[in-house]
């Protein structure tokens, strides 16, 4: 198994464990983190496929193998635009938990449905 | 009701069980490792294929094309040549762009770090695109976080810690602007740097609190800070249309490319390494700050 190889299924598991985070957690900080686990997965696959045997960092004009520069700067724009996002998430829920008083999916989704004045209807799928 | 919210608790997909749950994951991230071992490119080349992730764009060092023997644009698929379908040919004659990058990055930008020529030089205005995404983000987080109330939210740590962290910003500060102005020679650069400085930012609310965070830096210098790095990345890249050239052209506009490998060489990357590290610090530091302030609202005061 090469490096890459190894960073590759390393990079399919993280993405695997945000997956389950955001399909089974309420709390939404927990779903936010689970967002960010999934964009870790594809800067480390991004890094990943930039990376070659024996090689330096991506500097120029040496005689040496170096990683390829393309990937790594793709990963940085990456990283910037996750942090954005994530911080913008994050501020959104801090206006939910001051609306709603708590940070579970379900419980807000209730709070909306009595505060619309509807009657909380039949769950699709339950049982 | 608690059997019925059990149901209710996936958010994105309707799964029943967490059974469930683990068996889609399984089966996706299968499909995502088979993808990714596979090259991540299914088939043989073929020229135009919307599947490659991306296509060459001219260098930014304009009238150079052709005499860098460098004919049509080549293509790109992730950085690998053994990416090329399963264990097929790159076809003949194409030269792979980071190959280029690597080897005249020095002649075109003169910059050493290749990831800085490619963020700042030959891909600028993705840069700008990214900026502007990180602005409008802080933003966003401060006009939704605008009607708290602003100057006393902490009053910070013990003396003990007030005296002991009493050189650490300097010191933050001094790294900062090392890996900075430095970007375009070592690791680092405008990003990183201005995480630095956001961090000086969260020192001083933490330690000492953020009243006296708010009295050094308050949020208008703030604004003015990130604003003022995002016009001046903004107004350097208008030193190629002045000359009659592209947008955000760097050496071919005359500007001095020095020797590569020393601080003043690059022509505008450590400007505009300066101007990311100011803005993103900032707009950071902003977004920090608008986070932690307390969000109290006036005795019956509404609640939007």
């Amino acid at each position: 198994m090469t490096v890459v190889t190894a960073a590759y299924l390393a990079a399919a598991a993280v993405f695997c464990v945000g997956l389950y985070g955001i399909m089974t957690k309420r709390n939404l900080i927990r779903i936010t983190m689970s967002v960010s686990f999934i964009e870790s997965a594809a800067l480390l696959a991004l890094v990943a496929s930039g990376y070659e045997a024996f090689g330096g960092r991506p500097g120029a004009g040496t005689e040496m193998a170096c990683a390829d520069p393309v990937p790594h700067a793709l990963a940085l724009t990456g990283i910037v635009i996750g942090v954005s996002t994530t911080a913008l998430a994050l501020s959104l829920i801090i206006k939910l938990y001051k609306n709603y008083h708590t940070l579970d999916v379900a419980d807000i989704k209730d709070a909306r449905r009595r505060w619309l004045n509807e009657e909380p209807e039949g769950r699709v799928g339950a049982g | 009701m608690a059997e019925a919210r059990a149901n209710d608790s996936t958010y994105f997909a309707r799964v029943r069980s967490k059974g469930a749950a683990v068996i889609t994951v399984a089966a996706l991230g299968a499909f995502l490792a088979a993808v990714l071992l596979g090259g991540g490119y299914p088939g043989p080349y073929q020229a135009g294929d919307p599947t490659l992730l991306m296509r060459d764009v001219s260098p930014s060092s304009v009238g150079d094309t052709a005499a860098m023997g460098y004919a049509a644009p080549p293509f790109y698929v992730a950085g690998r040549p053994e990416g090329f379908a399963h264990g097929g040919a790159a076809p003949a004659g194409l030269r792979r762009v980071s190959q280029r990058y690597i080897e005249s990055a020095p002649d075109d930008t003169g910059a050493v770090n290749a990831v800085s020529a490619v963020l700042l030089d030959y891909r600028a205005f993705d840069t700008l695109g990214e900026i502007a995404v990180m602005f409008a983000a802080v933003t966003g987080i401060v006009a939704l976080l605008s009607r708290g109330r602003l100057p006393s939210s902490g009053v910070g740590l013990s003396p003990v810690v007030k005296r002991g962290a009493l050189y650490v910003p300097a010191f933050m500060f001094l790294s900062g602007a090392y890996i900075a102005l430095h970007g375009h020679i070592s690791p680092g650069g405008g990003f990183q740097a201005g995480v630095i400085f956001a961090a000086i930012s969260v020192v001083l609310c933490v330690v000492y609190g953020t009243a006296f965070e708010w009295r050094l830096l308050n949020p208008v210098t703030k604004t003015a800070l990130e604003s003022g790095g995002a016009i001046a990345f903004m107004l350097l890249g208008f030193i190629g249309p002045l000359k009659g050239l592209p947008y955000l052209t760097n050496l071919a506009a005359g500007l001095p490319k020095g020797h590569p490998g020393s601080l003043a060489s690059g022509g505008y990357i450590p400007l505009l390494n300066a101007a990311i590290a100011v803005e993103v610090g900032a707009g950071l530091a902003l977004a920090f700050y608008s986070m932690i302030k307390r969000l109290d609202y006036p005795e019956g005061g509404d609640w939007r």
